[in-house]
């Protein structure tokens, strides 16, 4: 049975690690590659790494960056951010990363998923899907960087996702990105029962108490955060320790 | 040293050349047959589909040349599945050199010799992603040198769906739900991991530097 996966998540724009609140409002968080060999070192058991700069004509500079890191990293480690076609996806992981993380494309054009993992098989295809409760409760799929709602609702979408290639699932619960306010338990739970790709939870570490939750209450297989990590708030090794504690088996 | 990686348009073939790198040593990426056979020891990588990379290496002539390699040969993931001799995913025939069939993780039950309440996945997520334990065969732990340092329990990274089910050839074992399948594998001079060493921190890094060490006790 796989261990449970402590991510630190990197978001990149223009070249450096930054980091917001609920999508905006950016903080300086120090050198990618740099930031993503601490981590390694520290034991992190995987890297996401989100280039939230990425336009069309930055598909080279990204690819530099994601040699960069591949060059010196041990651990697997994921890029998403902009990968809007089979260019874009084949691109990044010929560069060296380990998995692509799709996101607006693929509720644009969910095949995508498909032909990604046709040529690199289905555990290379992540499919990133953000989304936030409506007013009649349920959880609304939202494109673009959580700008933009879609006719999706979070269940049926990853479902389709499941079907049309993705191997694992990063659900980002936008409305607690950056908040410290816990992941979305409930969320994490109906992504768990729609379907059976191993889920990771992203959006709203605070505590070390809110990880073990999305591990435990929310049977998330992994849990990701930022800016917990890159402002040594907690250390990967402290939260290990902390998971163990609570017989939540990692590496 | 001379060792070659395979070239046949899979994914990992960078990783697999920057943990070398790291272990300091350089490799060479190749497809042509003849530096293949001359070099001192060979790895084939692998994320990708079962049919087209057998038939990338069928289109190049070296199923042949792999089957023929006499030196140390290293098989990663799917590198590792093409040795066996079937494999379900796109019904491609293997190379034939370890026995038995890869199948999925979720039809178990449905081939070969286990009891289906033995060979369910029992809500075991798939793809089987993450990092998971290696097991010893026996109580001796692990004695192929490939595995030397190597302690039962440690912790390496997997990213499959499929997995070999024949046991014959294993020197080390994962779980995942209820199936119990083989992470190491070795028969003559090919070995093959079902995880990914090139991206298993410190672990992985030591079962690459012991086939460099056995790579060097046959020159």
């Amino acid at each position: 049975m796989a261990l449970k996966r402590i991510i630190p998540c990197l978001d990149v724009r223009d070249g450096r690690t930054v980091k917001g609140v609920q999508f905006s409002g950016m903080r300086d968080a120090g050198d990618p590659v740099e930031l993503a060999t601490r981590y390694a070192r520290e034991g992190a058991d995987e890297l996401v790494l989100l280039d939230i700069s990425a336009g069309a004509e930055n598909r080279v500079a990204r690819c530099e960056l994601v040699e960069r890191v591949a060059a010196a990293l041990d651990i697997p480690f994921t890029v998403g951010g902009g990968v809007r076609s089979l260019e874009d996806a084949v691109a990044v992981l010929e560069s060296g990363a380990d998995k692509v993380a799709v996101n607006s494309a693929a509720l644009r054009d969910p095949s995508l998923l498909g032909r990604i993992a046709a040529r690199y098989g289905q555990q290379c295809v992540v499919l990133a899907v953000d989304a936030r409760v409506d007013q009649t409760g349920s959880r609304n799929v939202y494109a673009a960087g959580a700008s933009t709602p879609t006719n999706w609702s979070l269940e049926r979408w990853v479902m389709q996702a499941e079907q049309e290639g993705a191997g694992e699932i990063l659900y980002t619960a936008i409305d607690r990105d950056g908040t410290r306010s816990g992941f979305d338990l409930e969320g994490l739970q109906a992504v768990r029962l729609a379907t059976n790709l191993p889920v990771i939870a992203s959006g709203g570490a605070g505590t070390l108490q809110h990880f073990a939750d999305a591990l435990s209450l929310g049977q998330a297989d992994a849990v990701l955060a930022a800016s917990l990590f890159h402002f040594a708030e907690v250390s990967i090794q402290e939260l290990r320790q902390f998971l163990r504690n609570q017989n939540i088996r990692t590496r | 040293m001379n060792i070659v990686i395979i070239d046949y348009g899979v994914g990992n073939r960078t990783s697999v050349r920057h943990a070398f790198e790291r272990l300091g040593v350089a490799t060479g990426l190749s497809a042509d047959p003849d530096r293949i056979r001359s070099a001192d020891a060979v790895v084939l990588p692998g994320v990708g589909s079962a049919g087209p990379a057998q038939a990338a290496l069928k289109a190049q002539g070296l199923d042949a040349v792999i089957t023929g390699l006499q030196q140390p040969v290293l098989g990663i993931c799917l590198g590792m599945q093409l040795l066996a001799d079937y494999l379900e995913e796109d019904d491609a025939p293997g190379l034939g050199i370890l026995n038995g069939s890869v199948i999925h993780l979720q039809r178990w039950a449905s081939h070969g010799s286990l009891p289906p309440e033995k060979a369910a996945t029992a809500g075991a997520r798939i793809p089987h992603m993450g990092w998971a334990p290696l097991n010893a065969v026996d109580a001796d732990g692990f004695t192929d040198p490939l595995l030397q340092g190597i302690v039962p329990g440690d912790a390496v990274y997997f990213a499959h769906s499929y997995a070999l089910q024949d046991v014959q050839h294993a020197l080390a074992l994962t779980r995942h739900g209820d199936l119990l399948f083989p992470s190491v594998v070795r028969i003559r001079n090919f070995w093959g991991c079902q995880f990914h060493p090139e991206k298993s921190s410190l672990v992985g890094a030591r079962v690459l530097s012991n086939f460099l060490a056995i790579v060097q006790n046959k020159k």
